[in-house]
């Protein structure tokens, strides 16, 4: 895989909305996380057959495509979280999520689930659009004001 | 004396999965529901816990219901507040028929070192305002056996040996709720505060505590503003939250 290969699949990262990308083929593995708005590099291994210089390359290469990517969210609505707590994308593990990439959303849909000491609040959404990017992983822990999901007004 | 709103309507169902999603589901149906309404079942199939544990209760024996508040007062910051409130309303409710009623932090209500009462609140956030909180409570009455499971659970009745008629239980509980509910708009924060301090499980006595996976001895100096518990450890003082710290019991 070349660096603008590499830098493909970073982009497509940023544009898909996933939180993480891993690939791995026979003679390399990569893993692609996004962090925040901006996808990077986490984890590059090259087998010991390339050369051993591309996965330096690469990294060198990946902050790169940062700055389109912020771009292209320039127009986004960015919903963020009202309190502390942990963050829950459905309301129990064995149910759907409220919502995924991709979904149309309206005012009074339920986003999310943010928990704190035992008390459970279910986010509803003051916007409509639909959902470009969802920012922040399951069951982790937020702050206030945090950015959770990015919208696209419609 | 009854209470004004709290439990004025009352919806009695035989059998129903959790109170607190059968609220939930009236009020995304668009189902018109007064405040203080309470929804009660005889028996629960997915009685809901703290983080999916099952709640358990044999039919008809023990008080389960959930009520239905809307608490625009309250900034959701200092949501924690209507945990305090629920919390210190059962314990008004108790110290009636048992002596030794304490809040294990957040709101576990204990009788010595026994779970006799358990609390979930599921609030509904809307342009940054609570719009509706369901208050799920449950409360062992008259249930004699528990499982094995619910190892640390207790009952009314076996404590006091004596039988007791829900209805009337649950009205005497909802006029402590409204109470203290009501409390909560008017009263300051901080003496709320030092009455559930008060009532806290374990409060200024040092006590064994599950830290990160490891064993340490703390004592509880009290809550910050958002409800975290505050420990000190050792002589420095740290803050917890609901899932950074297990009691050893």
């Amino acid at each position: 895989m070349d660096i603008k290969e590499i830098q493909e699949l970073i982009k497509f990262v940023a544009k898909s909305g996933v939180s993480e990308v891993s690939i791995d083929r026979k003679d390399f593995k990569i893993t692609i996380k996004a962090q925040g708005n901006a996808p990077a590099i986490v984890n590059m291994q090259a087998a010991p057959m390339p050369i051993a210089a591309a996965p330096v390359a690469a990294a060198a290469a990946a902050p790169a495509p940062v700055a389109p990517a912020a771009n292209e969210n320039a127009n986004l609505i960015t919903i963020k979280s009202p309190m502390i707590g942990t963050f829950y994308r459905s309301g129990s593990p064995d149910k759907p999520s409220f919502v995924n990439v991709g979904d149309k959303i309206g005012p009074g849909n339920v986003l999310c689930v943010i928990e704190a000491m035992k008390l459970f609040n279910e986010i509803e959404s003051e916007v409509s659009g639909k959902i470009v990017k969802i920012l922040v992983d399951n069951a982790s822990p937020i702050e206030y004001d945090q950015p959770l999901f990015l919208v696209e007004p419609m | 004396m009854k209470a004004l709103y709290t439990g004025k309507n009352i919806i009695h169902l035989k059998e129903v999965h959790s109170t607190n999603r059968y609220t939930a589901e009236m009020l995304s149906n668009s189902v018109p529901i007064t405040e203080g309404s309470v929804i009660m079942a005889d028996f629960q199939t997915a009685g809901k816990g703290q983080s999916g544990a099952i709640w358990e209760s044999l039919p008809k024996e023990n008080l389960l219901f959930s009520i239905y508040y809307r608490p625009h007062f309250l900034k959701i910051a200092d949501q924690f507040m209507l945990s305090i409130a629920i919390s210190l309303a059962i314990c008004d409710f108790l110290k009636d028929y048992v002596e030794d009623v304490t809040i294990k932090w957040p709101n576990d209500i204990y009788v010595g070192n026994q779970k006799i009462a358990g609390i979930l609140i599921e609030n509904s956030i809307q342009q940054d305002v609570i719009n509706s909180s369901i208050i799920g409570i449950g409360l062992n009455i008259n249930q004699k056996v528990f499982s094995a499971q619910a190892e640390n659970a207790c009952s009314l009745s076996q404590l006091t040996g004596l039988q007791y008629d829900l209805q009337q239980m649950l009205q005497s509980l909802c006029k402590c709720i409204e109470e203290r509910y009501d409390a909560i708009k008017i009263e300051d924060y901080q003496s709320i505060r030092l009455a559930y301090l008060e009532k806290l499980f374990r409060f200024q006595h040092p006590a064994n505590y599950r830290i990160k996976g490891e064993v340490q001895l703390g004592t509880i100096e009290g809550i910050d503003e958002i409800g975290r518990l505050e420990l000190s450890i050792n002589g420095s003082m740290h803050y917890f939250n609901n899932k950074e710290i297990t009691f050893i019991i």
